[in-house]
């Protein structure tokens, strides 16, 4: 309990009382072909999330998981006077890429939890994401493995479409473009109505149309998606 | 819920009362054991997936002597009844006249829809061994998918601590995953005979390993009652322990 670096399996020790220090936070896509929209990092309180397993989405999340919009969210996080790196990436991170961000909570004691949050694409409303994991206070190097979560709001139909929030269909940038089908038919099926841990996508190998515009031979993963590694300074 | 925190209390005053009897001091009542406080751990459970609702958990507070199951192995007969049913009346009974079983609890209230959590309290006396936590159900729409918890270290939680963990979804191998409508019980099945536990053991090995996930009609096993809203990845179910006394 006291330098071990946490596996597999996210075991993790609440730690109470507050305690400040700088924290490297890298985050790594371990995806074959799956891409992070930007990031959103934050240190903020422990009563606070940017998502709850199992409860609805909210409309901040939302435009996160089906646009790869942050700003939102970031808006609340700034008024919950919480700590973020938004995108430090600059852009999508792409598959085998790492990114990092620094925290430094020593003026706001409060901000002991680490969340993050990422677009997953090509997927209707999927992302990456960590609630609420107590930030490490002893010095050393930490591991998590994240994974890849349905925000609930937008029914998986799999085909090219919109990122605005409540519109269907998947936001295609450019690198995705001559990698995803067309004319797909869409996956039936509704929004779930809740966050949960993705499914995974279904895709096709019919490019010029079938049901899904995803390639499934390229574009399928497995948990877990990303790879946090904290570093207490 | 209690009955093994009974039976260790009534072993504890058989073993007392029998020292008592070969001592000289004519003493009659036993010396008052030292009092020790009982633990009481909360247990939250969510169920993680889409699309498979998992049959009421069976909880259960062990000894590190104590296995439920082993990767590679067959599994034992009380847990093929719940990986293919969902009933886990077998296997708690089985668990109650455990001697390396501290305390186990079902969840009331029928199946855990996706998304959503159950809670549940387990109260034992401080064992002189650690304390580990085993929890399991059934994947309802899989012919024997269960999402397992086994040996998660619990003793070195103290007072108001938690400690989340994440279950994978394992296979029994204990009935072939044909995912049709007969063979599963779960509500994507309905319209099938929908057959519970059967004996036979025709899976392609009899030995639990990680779960490979389900296929569904919708990616091509035309003879599976699944759809795609039915597949699932790891980690299928999560669950938050806190030391409450």
């Amino acid at each position: 309990m006291k330098t071990l670096s946490v596996l597999a399996g996210a075991v993790m020790f609440a730690a109470s009382g507050a305690h400040s220090a700088e924290y490297t936070v890298e985050i790594q896509n371990l995806t074959r072909s799956t891409l992070f929209t930007p990031l959103l990092v934050a240190a903020h309180p422990a009563d606070s999330h940017l998502f709850t397993v199992g409860g609805e989405a909210s409309l901040a999340l939302q435009a996160m998981a089906e646009g790869g919009d942050i700003e939102p969210l970031n808006g609340e996080l700034d008024a919950l006077g919480a700590l973020s790196v938004a995108n430090p990436a600059g852009g999508l991170l792409m598959p085998g890429e790492a990114t990092s961000a620094t925290l430094n909570n020593d003026d706001s004691p409060a901000n002991t939890h680490l969340s993050l949050v990422a677009m997953l694409l090509p997927t209707n409303d999927g992302f990456v994401g960590l609630d609420s994991l107590p930030l490490p206070t002893e010095p050393g190097t930490y591991q998590y493995q994240l994974q890849a979560y349905d925000a609930g709001t937008e029914a998986n139909d799999e085909v090219r479409g919109s990122g605005m929030p409540g519109s269907p269909g998947m936001p295609v940038p450019p690198p995705l473009e001559p990698l995803l089908g067309s004319n797909g038919t869409g996956v039936p099926g509704e929004a779930e109505g809740f966050v949960h841990i993705h499914r995974g996508v279904l895709g096709d190998n019919d490019p010029e149309g079938g049901v899904s515009d995803i390639d499934a031979t390229r574009h399928r993963w497995l948990n877990p998606v990303a790879r946090l590694t904290v570093t207490v300074e | 819920m209690n009955k093994h925190y009974l039976l260790t209390s009534v072993c504890a005053l058989s073993l007392a009362l029998a020292g008592c009897g070969s001592d000289d001091d004519d003493t009659l009542t036993p010396p008052p054991e030292p009092e020790s406080e009982p633990i009481v751990y909360s247990v939250t459970v969510t169920n993680l997936t889409r699309g498979q609702p998992l049959s009421p958990m069976a909880l259960m507070l062990a000894g590190p002597e104590f296995t439920s199951a082993r990767i590679g192995e067959p599994v034992s007969v009380a847990l093929e009844v719940l990986a293919e049913s969902g009933d886990n009346s077998q296997l708690l009974e089985e668990a109650g006249m455990n001697q390396h079983v501290y305390a186990s609890a079902s969840a009331e209230g029928g199946p855990l829809m996706p998304g959503a959590s159950t809670t549940l309290e387990l109260t034992l006396e401080e064992p002189d061994e650690a304390i580990y936590l085993e929890l399991v159900s059934m994947l309802a729409n899989t012919n024997d998918g269960i999402a397992m918890l086994s040996a998660k270290a619990l003793s070195g939680l103290q007072l108001n601590e938690s400690v989340s963990f994440m279950a994978p979804a394992y296979d029994t191998g204990t009935e072939f995953n044909s995912e049709s409508a007969d063979t599963i019980i779960g509500p994507a099945a309905a319209g099938g005979a929908q057959q519970g536990f059967s004996e036979v053991r025709d899976d392609i090995a009899d030995a639990l390993t990680l779960h490979s996930g389900v296929v569904s009609f919708e990616d091509g096993l035309a003879s599976s009652a699944l759809s795609q809203a039915q597949r699932f990845d790891n980690p299928v179910m999560q669950v938050r322990v806190t030391r409450l006394e």
